[in-house]
């Protein structure tokens, strides 16, 4: 009888350690810089863009880069998704969706430029 | 039979004396302070929900005869301690309160079993003694959290570690978690925001406390506060049972101060937790809750008859002597001061019960 309560004392403390590795995870907040600067990629110069609007997680406002520019966007969680608008003469002239994961650092770093160039180093922890 | 009805409503006056007395006091109050409808009931709203759940926590130690667990601040520090961690390692939204509240749990173990060992070495003094730890507890967590961490206990962030590199800030902003569960499922009535989620763990609580008092433990617990030694005579164990009423408390109190503190969105490291108590026990006793019995519709009411004062108090001694300094003394004299009425109360009923019975048993009407 108290080999059987012991052992469910144990199922149950370890099942609470489970579920708080999971709330970790699923609850961990990152900050993600966004990065509209010039940037040489393989040894070619690329440009910073106009104006970028980029809607992180299905946000319904965007956040506004403009040239030479770097935003702040707060993100929680291993799973995101990201799309991305390039505007020239307050048109837009190119879309680009992205769906990413993130590890366990507090901050990352995402570079337009390189999502652009189809590079697979784009986003990087810092 | 005319006797008979005019005493059971002095009864009936005397049992809610205190709520009758609020209900007096905010009559006047509430014109004084000019504010709308639609404000004040939006404040109750939000403090219903902030509240309750920490009032809530008092009940199952009441349940058991311990009386007024002024000791319910263990569990607020045990909540805090969860929130400094999560704050530390970043944990945001709803998965940063759950675990906050899984990280509160050991160490409200510990302290309700603490409190629970303390208080049946102090019989028939619960509430003195569970005030006194708090106090006691009070100065090891300072300790821990002001020397230990940052120190022996890694503390990651920067922006919660004081400029000498070890303990933790007086402020600690819980923008990460604020009102993370109050805006899970809001709900707008009028220009009422009402936080359906924070209701319906309140709700799922209430429930707890009625599926509990009918349980085996539920049961003991309620044999023991009425007869320590008939329990004792029927075979339950009192000792235990009282320890775990007052683990459970202790837990659900670090439960109540994390939902709380989540509304507030601020931490206030060494100060937070110090008037948990007080104003919780204030609120239950202005409800009609006395030492020894207490049911969910007198939190209720008295959570709203409370706040309805803290609200209403401030504005009113500022229209009516020009001062909101004397609102702000009044309510802090009312919320202390009705403690002691309750207190004095209970034990100028119970005195007049003792005699009664006595009477009957000399065989006087």
């Amino acid at each position: 009888m108290k080999r059987k309560r012991l052992i469910v004392q144990l199922i149950l403390i370890l099942a609470l350690v489970g579920v708080s590795a999971v709330l970790f995870v699923i609850g961990k907040g990152h900050q993600l810089l966004i990065d509209n600067k010039r940037a040489t990629i393989d040894g070619v110069r690329v440009e910073a863009y106009e104006w970028v609007n980029v809607y992180v997680n299905g946000a319904k406002k965007p956040i506004e880069i403009e040239e030479e520019d770097r935003q702040l966007a707060k993100i929680a969680g291993p799973w995101h998704h990201i799309r991305i608008e390039i505007l020239e003469d307050g048109k837009v002239a190119k879309t680009l969706e992205k769906r990413f994961t993130v590890g366990l650092q507090n901050s990352f770093l995402l570079s337009l430029q390189k999502i652009v160039e189809g590079k697979e180093d784009w986003l990087t922890p810092r | 039979m005319k006797t008979t009805g005019k005493r059971s409503f002095k009864n009936l006056l005397i049992a809610y004396a205190v709520p009758i007395m609020f209900i007096g006091l905010s009559i006047f109050t509430i014109p004084l302070s000019g504010f709308s409808p639609e404000y004040l009931v939006q404040e109750m709203v939000i403090r219903l929900a902030r509240n309750s759940f920490l009032v809530l926590a008092l009940l199952i130690p009441i349940i058991a005869g311990m009386g007024l667990n002024f000791g319910m601040v263990l569990g607020a520090m045990a909540g805090q301690i969860g929130l400094i961690f999560i704050t530390d390692w970043n944990i945001v939204g709803i998965p940063g309160m759950a675990l906050a509240m899984i990280i509160s749990i050991p160490i409200s173990i510990f302290l309700g079993w603490i409190a629970g060992n303390i208080l049946n070495r102090a019989k028939g003094r619960e509430m003195v003694t569970s005030y006194i730890l708090g106090f006691f507890i009070n100065g090891i967590y300072q300790f821990i959290v002001l020397y230990m961490m940052g120190k022996a206990i890694p503390i990651g962030n920067p922006a919660l570690v004081l400029s000498r590199g070890y303990g933790i800030r007086n402020a600690i902003n819980l923008e990460g978690i604020r009102q993370s569960l109050d805006n899970l499922i809001s709900l707008n009535i009028g220009k009422v925001q009402i936080p359906v989620a924070t209701f319906i763990l309140i709700s799922a609580f209430c429930f707890f406390i009625i599926w509990f008092r009918k349980t085996k433990l539920g049961q003991d617990m309620r044999a023991v506060g009425q007869d320590m030694e008939v329990a004792e005579a029927a075979g339950i164990p009192v000792n235990k049972t009282r320890i775990i009423s007052m683990i459970i408390s202790t837990v659900l109190a670090g439960f109540g101060q994390i939902i709380f503190l989540q509304n507030i969105g601020t931490l206030n490291t060494y100060n937070s937790h110090d008037q948990t108590g007080m104003y919780s026990i204030a609120a239950l006793l202005i409800g009609g809750a006395t030492v020894s019995h207490a049911t969910i519709p007198n939190i209720f009411l008295g959570v709203v008859l409370f706040h309805l004062m803290f609200v209403t108090s401030p504005m009113a001694g500022k229209n009516l002597i020009g001062s909101a300094m004397l609102g702000e003394y009044f309510r802090l004299f009312i919320s202390y001061g009705i403690i002691a009425i309750s207190l004095v109360l209970y034990a100028w009923r119970r005195h007049k019960e003792k005699e009664r019975a006595r009477m009957n048993l000399r065989g006087n009407s």
